[in-house]
């Protein structure tokens, strides 16, 4: 859990935990919705680097953006979701 | 993703409805795997609908490559030209333009289309190969189709199955993540060709004349005539009179027209296409509501929206079907324009309440087809003895007019014992099955009753006899004694009211006849309601498929119930069960949703009122605001104060195009406006003939007000226009664009928010030249003083003290307006000298010209264009945001070279056509820019001061450029029937800070021109291209004889054109920027239809041609200053466009409809010239109005070049 | 360390297997071309120290206002505009 110390904000815990739950999850499939263009990424996190995530993006809402690493900063994910392995996958889209 | 379907055009016989109406040279394409099937079923079914005889519907999900083989089976080339895709327009155009290569196809061949299609949406389709608007053309006779774009990785199966399918009106589309939704298409259809039973064209056994032309959705109709019939011939509903049962399937069954099912919730989908050729339609679809633009949240919500020729919408109605209060039940959808409604335009949403499996019946035994529920939802309950389910425990006997609702009818009736299983806990009049209000909802209250009274429009004593309209019980005595003038019933309550309504029928039974109608029995009326929230079922107000009949008999009452969840804009009421006989005569009105917690006050005495078209509204938290209302009309049947019907049809009962128009019962004919001279230049000024008794909102100088619009009656399009004011496009998004103009058909309902930033008279109009000239306009005023009969806001600074007597009407000619230009100017200064002149123009080198055009142009072009030096154009003027502009206008017209002295045009008219001689006067009205009305409106307008100029007298105004809102419409506004349709118009641009205009060719700096290159240092070299679409103008041809257009235009005449075939205002020729390509000089040449947009057999036509490169930026300016009211949808082949070019969110079109008097467009071409894949070659620009625009002229050529031209250098980007 | 700094995380975990809805700082959201604002509804069933998990979960669309999402969706605390615990994911309500 992200220790806080006295110069931290209750924003900056926030953050800090996010970036690490991600961290502990590189190699598995993620959603993440975004209010920026292009609005949804679908794809693997490889890495995170500081509050950036390295994805692997399988899906976007543009065919011509996808099968590219993109680095995505963690404070413009408005929703995402981590799939566990145990729980809802999410769906393989084909066209 | 590749896709490829196989399609055939065939020639087949499209049987209409099951009364055997049909179109025996109906064509359609067909997926070729249906193609030996639907012949085989039409061979064995000559008189019955046959479901796969429908519009082809296919589909795609976005980003797939479609691929066409098409096949052509009918004696003449075709083709599919597909809108919004992109595709190369050299090989996969469906037509034969310019250079391109012909991409029709010749009877039995084939060629194969490839399109990209990019986006999710519409997409329409249709043949132009032979684009004929007559009987042997291949649009109205059925050669439409749609291809619908699904979001990336849809699947689609069919409803009643659930298997997968590849074509087809009903689809349920699945998706991953996203949810599954009802899809429907609903397309609509007009002026196909019919033949009856006995081959003969249909007859209307009420008036035994030819019936009103087809209108209908999905080559289907089940026309009033009809149905009426059965019930003339005793096989029916005795007693029933026929419209107010036209849609009870109590009575008649089913209609053949589409039937949109589904259950309570689902989402859905419809996809509305224009498959007609002719007419603007308006859809309007019961109990829902939809964003305007369905990927703009901020975007307006509309229930009424019109359509005009080949555009298209995707209607995503909020919270799925049944809406917010989830109301099953039968939904009409119809266009809502009565006549269409009355000849067979309607079909229905059905929404269920239980599970439908294919086991169950309606009341008449014709079974319930099976409906799969949606996947991804729970299924409604199975129906059971107790709890049968939407239609069955309705107490209806077949063959007899539909149930009156339990408990709504005071004095009236209880539940039956099935009726009280299927109701809502607490039943309540109004709202039984559904109930759409909170529990704790405030209730409001109002008493209205339907009289019929005289109506007087003016001051000229035209009245309607039998007028009809909405009224307060309260004020029924003191509108019927006279001490109260009639004006169309607005209430007004807030968001989050519940309304309990106590509506009375206080009609005669009977409506009599006249010159316009024959006498009819409209026994039974209701209240039918836009917007708000209600239980379909018993609250309708209407008639409707296997609902109960929520209408009451004359003395009777009906209590309603609705809820208003939301502000909302002004609700539309009127009757559902006569409104085709008796809505023209009144029987309209409005209710306005305000924010929660207003007041509204009297705005002369600041009582409290809960009605009125002008009224104040208070609010503790926004600012307060004026609110008025206006209803424009159209079919108004009017005497005048002899007795003598105006603009009389040809026979009684006619729908063809009777009577005249009004505004909130009222109207001001420019005729009898002439001051003693007879000067049209002062029609609009109150010192000649005082005031107008239309309505004028009043204000004082800095208020907030808003324009409720809305109309009334019933037929026809119209353009309203505010002349130095301007509203958001979307009131709901500060990134929309800023209007004035607005076009309307019936139901309609828009709100327009502005302040009056100045002190001042501003004109209203609804600006085409028919609507003008007989009286729809009216004033705006905004005081700079107190006056008497106007409370201040309250929470404005109190105006200052009447310091001088307000201006009266002296019927003298208006002082001149003050001078503009005595402030000294601080900022960029540009000035313009413009003069006014008479020249012939030549619209194309066949030899049609003008030669009493009236136009605008630069002092330093006039002496060439005199001389023939240089062409005629209309003139565009540009300015930079910030920029001070100074024209200067000077009048050179001639009395003697104006053709018709009294003003009375042989061709094109208008409706009551009267002495009016040409003004000598001139002037310069700019729209969208920001001016003193008091001085530089360019019009003479209530008390300002005169702004026109006589010949040899020059006048300058001054505009403001305060914001960068690009094309804006410019023209005079002295006489608009001499001069503005011969051509005394124009466009000014109002482009970025900074911006340089070029010659493309000569790289030069211009000051005016069509085509020009902007420079600008912040953004990259853009081609701006400004197209001018206009109307109404008459032509001669080489020989010197009138043109006849739009029937001297038409391809494959038939030998006799009937006349009635055209309204006043189709009448005239018509093109873009002074030039028409009129397609019939070219088949008169050379008469292969299919070659008629070829450059190669023609040379390229006379209307501008606009060249560039693949990729170059372009911004097409489209303005339509002039001048008739059918509206013109624009298409530019193989681009699209932000629908709102502020709004990145706003939709993209690759069409522009409602191109009538006012209409501005700015359209930014995505990925340039070429689109995003950059393809070279010829696209076409044109009408989308099949019937009567593009054989009449309306098209011209966009070029592109992917190789470098001598004669064109590059931009430098 | 301790402050009370942390309370809505704790806030969260006493709702854990309750529902929710939460609203969320974007003016629109855009699924393939659906847009929708972000309002969410369902059972918390997961918080952790940056963002919680809401499974099931209702997507209040327009034209689909009881959209069960097909996978739970977590949601950062920091794009948290507004949430209720009083609100049932079955209420009907206008979203204009």
């Amino acid at each position: 859990m992200a220790q806080q110390n006295d110069s931290q904000t209750i924003n900056d815990v926030r953050q800090q935990a996010l970036v690490e739950y991600f961290s502990k999850k590189v190699g598995r499939r993620v959603f993440i919705l975004t209010e920026s263009f292009p609005f949804m990424f679908i794809g693997k996190i490889i890495n995170v680097v500081d509050d950036s995530i390295e994805l692997f993006v399988q899906t976007t809402s543009v065919p011509a953006l996808e099968g590219k690493t993109w680095f995505v900063h963690t404070d413009a994910i408005e929703v995402f979701y981590i799939e566990t392995g145990v729980d809802a996958k999410i769906p393989d889209l084909k066209d | 993703m590749k896709r490829v379907y196989h399609v055939v055009a065939i020639p087949i016989r499209i049987v209409l409805n099951t009364f055997g109406d049909h179109d025996p040279n109906g064509m359609m394409y067909v997926l070729k795997e249906n193609e030996e099937k639907v012949k085989k079923l039409v061979k064995k079914n000559p008189f019955t609908p046959v479901d796969l005889v429908q519009p082809l519907f296919i589909r795609a999900n976005e980003g797939d490559t479609v691929e066409i083989i098409f096949e052509n089976k009918l004696p003449f080339h075709t083709g599919i030209h597909f809108q919004e895709a992109e595709y190369d327009v050299f090989q996969y155009d469906g037509a034969n333009v310019g250079y391109n290569e012909d991409s029709t196809v010749a009877p039995n061949n084939k060629i194969l289309y490839r399109l990209h299609v990019l986006k999710e949406g519409n997409y329409f389709f249709s043949d132009l190969g032979n684009v004929s608007s007559g009987e042997e053309g291949s649009n109205s006779n059925g050669l439409v189709g749609g291809l619908c774009v699904q979001s990336r990785f849809s699947w689609w199966t069919n409803p009643e199955t659930g298997k997968v399918i590849n074509s087809g009106q009903y689809a349920d589309i699945h998706h991953p993540i996203l949810p599954s939704f009802r899809e429907y298409v609903w397309m609509f259809n007009d002026e196909m060709e019919v033949d009856d039973l006995t081959g003969n064209r249909p007859i209307n056994h009420f008036s035994n004349q030819e019936e009103e032309s087809f209108h209908g959705a999905n080559y289907r109709y089940e026309p009033e005539n009809r149905r009426q019939q059965l019930i003339s011939e005793g096989v029916v509903c005795p007693n029933c009179e026929g419209e107010e049962v036209h849609h009870d399937s109590w009575v008649f069954g089913d209609p053949s027209t589409p039937i949109l099912r589904g259950y309570v919730g689902d989402p859905a989908k419809i996809r509305l296409f224009h498959g007609g050729v002719k007419e603007t339609h308006v859809f309007h679809y019961h109990v829902h509501q939809w964003f305007s633009d369905p990927s703009d949240l901020s975007s307006e919500i509309f229930d009424s929206q019109a359509i005009s020729p080949q555009s298209h919408y995707t209607i995503q109605p909020l919270y799925g079907l049944g809406s917010l209060q989830g109301s099953f039940g039968d939904a009409v959808i119809h266009c809502h324009l009565y006549p269409h409604f009355v000849a067979g335009m309607w079909g229905m949403n059905r929404i269920f309440d239980t599970l439908q499996d294919g086991s169950q019946c309606y009341p008449n035994g014709v079974p319930i087809k099976a409906l799969k529920p949606l996947p991804d939802r729970n299924p409604p309950p199975k129906p059971t003895k107790l709890k049968p389910g939407f239609p069955n425990f309705i107490p209806g006997k077949v063959g007899l007019k539909a149930p009156r609702p339990p408990l709504g009818i005071v004095g009236g009736r209880g539940l039956t014992e099935l009726e009280r299983h299927a109701a809502i806990e607490n039943p309540r009049p109004g709202a039984v099955f559904t109930d759409p209000s909170p529990a704790n909802a405030p209730i409001k209250e109002f008493n209205i009753s339907l009289i019929e009274i005289p109506l007087i429009y003016n001051r000229e004593g035209w009245h309607d006899p039998t007028g009809r309209m909405y009224v307060l019980d309260e004020n029924i005595e003191d509108v019927c004694s006279g001490k109260k003038a009639p004006e169309p019933l607005v209430i007004h309550a807030s968001a989050n009211t519940c309304y309990k309504i106590n509506f009375t029928n206080r009609l005669p039974h009977i409506l009599d006849g006249d010159a316009f109608q024959l006498v009819t029995r409209t026994y039974e009326v209701g209240m039918h309601i836009h917007f708000v929230k209600f239980d379909v079922l018993v609250n309708d107000g209407a008639n409707v498929g296997w609902n109960y009949d929520s209408s009451v008999l004359p003395g009777e009452t009906i209590q309603y119930s609705y809820y208003s969840d939301v502000e909302l804009k002004a609700w539309f009421f009127h009757d559902h069960l006569f409104p085709g006989t008796h809505q023209q005569h009144g029987v309209f009105g409005s209710g306005v949703v305000h924010p929660r917690f207003s007041n509204y006050l009297d705005s002369a005495t600041g009582e409290e009122v809960d009605y009125g078209s002008q009224i104040t509204v208070s609010n503790p938290l926004i600012p307060d605001y004026r609110d008025f209302a206006l209803f424009v009309q159209d079919f108004t049947h009017l005497f005048d104060k002899n007795g003598k019907p105006l603009a009389p049809p040809p026979f009684p009962g006619s729908p063809d195009d009777p009577g005249l128009f009004g505004v909130n019962y009222k109207n001001e004919p420019l005729q009898f406006r002439l001051d003693k001279e007879c000067d049209p230049a002062y029609s609009f000024s109150s010192f000649v003939k005082g005031d107008p008794v239309t309505p004028i909102f009043k204000a004082y100088e800095g208020d907030s007000i808003r324009i409720r619009l809305l109309q009334g009656a019933q037929e026809e399009s119209h353009s309203f226009n505010v002349h130095g004011l301007k509203w958001l496009k979307e009131r709901g998004d500060l990134n929309s664009k800023l209007d004035n103009q607005q076009h309307i058909g019936i139901s309609e309902s828009f709100t327009m928010e502005m302040h009056v930033p100045r002190s001042g008279d501003y004109l209203w109009t609804f600006e085409t030249e028919e609507d003008l000239w007989n009286g729809l306009w009216g004033l705006i005023r905004a005081y700079d003083e107190k006056v008497p009969e106007l409370i201040k806001l309250p929470d404005r600074a109190d105006p200052l003290k009447q310091s001088k007597p307000l201006p009266e009407c002296k019927g003298t000619k208006p002082p001149p307006a003050e001078d503009p230009t005595v402030i000294e100017v601080k900022g960029p200064h540009r000035c313009y000298d413009v003069v006014a002149f008479q020249t012939s123009i030549v619209y194309n080198s066949f030899g049609d010209h003008d030669p009493h055009a009236v136009i605008f142009a630069l002092r330093e072009d006039m002496q060439a264009i005199k001389d023939g030096r240089k062409k005629p154009e209309p003139l565009i003027l540009r300015a930079n945001v910030g920029d001070t502009v100074d024209v200067t206008l000077t009048s050179f017209l001639k009395q003697e070279l104006f053709p018709f002295q009294d003003g009375i045009y042989p061709y094109p008219i208008v409706k009551e056509q009267a002495f009016y001689p040409p003004s000598l006067r001139i002037s310069l009205h700019p729209q969208l820019i920001d001016y003193d009305v008091k001085t530089s409106a360019g019009e003479t307008v209530g008390f300002n001061g005169d702004q026109t100029v006589g010949p040899g007298e020059s006048r300058t105004y001054r505009w403001f450029v305060d914001s960068q809102v690009g094309a804006c419409g410019l023209w005079d506004m002295a006489d608009i029937r001499n001069h503005k349709s011969q051509g005394a118009f124009g466009a000014f641009i109002a482009e970025a800070r900074g911006t340089e205009y070029l010659d493309p060719y000569t790289l030069k700096p211009v000051i005016t021109g069509a085509n020009v290159i902007l420079r600008n240092p912040l953004l990259p070299d853009i081609r701006e291209f400004v197209l001018i679409m206009h109307d109404g103008v008459r032509l001669l041809d080489k020989n010197n004889q009138v043109i006849f257009d739009p029937v001297d235009g038409i391809l494959l005449a038939p030998p006799e054109v009937d006349e009635d075939l055209l309204d006043t205002y189709d009448q005239g020729s018509r093109g873009f920027n002074y030039r028409s390509e009129r397609l019939i000089n070219r088949y008169e040449e050379h008469p292969v239809l299919h070659d008629l947009f070829s450059s190669k057999a023609f040379g390229d036509p006379s209307t501008p041609l606009f060249e560039s490169y693949v990729g170059d930026p372009v911004t097409i300016r489209l303005v339509t200053p002039a001048e008739r009211r059918r509206s013109h949808t624009f298409h530019l082949h193989g681009h699209r466009w932000k629908f709102d070019t502020k709004d990145i969110f706003s939709r993209t079109e690759s069409f522009v409809g409602f191109n009538v008097a006012g209409a501005a467009s700015n359209l930014q071409l995505l990925g340039g010239a070429g689109a995003y894949s950059g393809f070279a070659g010829d696209f076409m620009y044109r009408s989308g109005n099949i019937r009567w625009d593009i054989e009449q002229g309306m098209w011209g050529i966009m070029r592109v070049f992917d190789e470098l031209k001598k004669h064109l250098p590059k931009l430098d980007n | 360390m301790d402050t009370n700094k942390e309370t809505l995380f704790r806030d969260f975990n006493s709702l854990l297997g309750e529902e929710v809805l939460i609203i969320t700082q974007a003016v629109q959201l855009n699924l393939l071309g659906q847009v929708f604002r972000p309002i969410f509804c369902g059972t918390v069933s997961e918080v952790q120290q940056g963002h919680l998990t809401l499974s099931p979960v209702i997507v209040k669309m327009v034209n689909a206002p009881f959209y069960k999402f097909p996978f739970p969706l977590s949601i950062p605390h920091e794009q948290i505009v507004s949430y209720s615990a009083e609100v049932p994911c079955d209420l009907v309500f206008p979203l204009t």
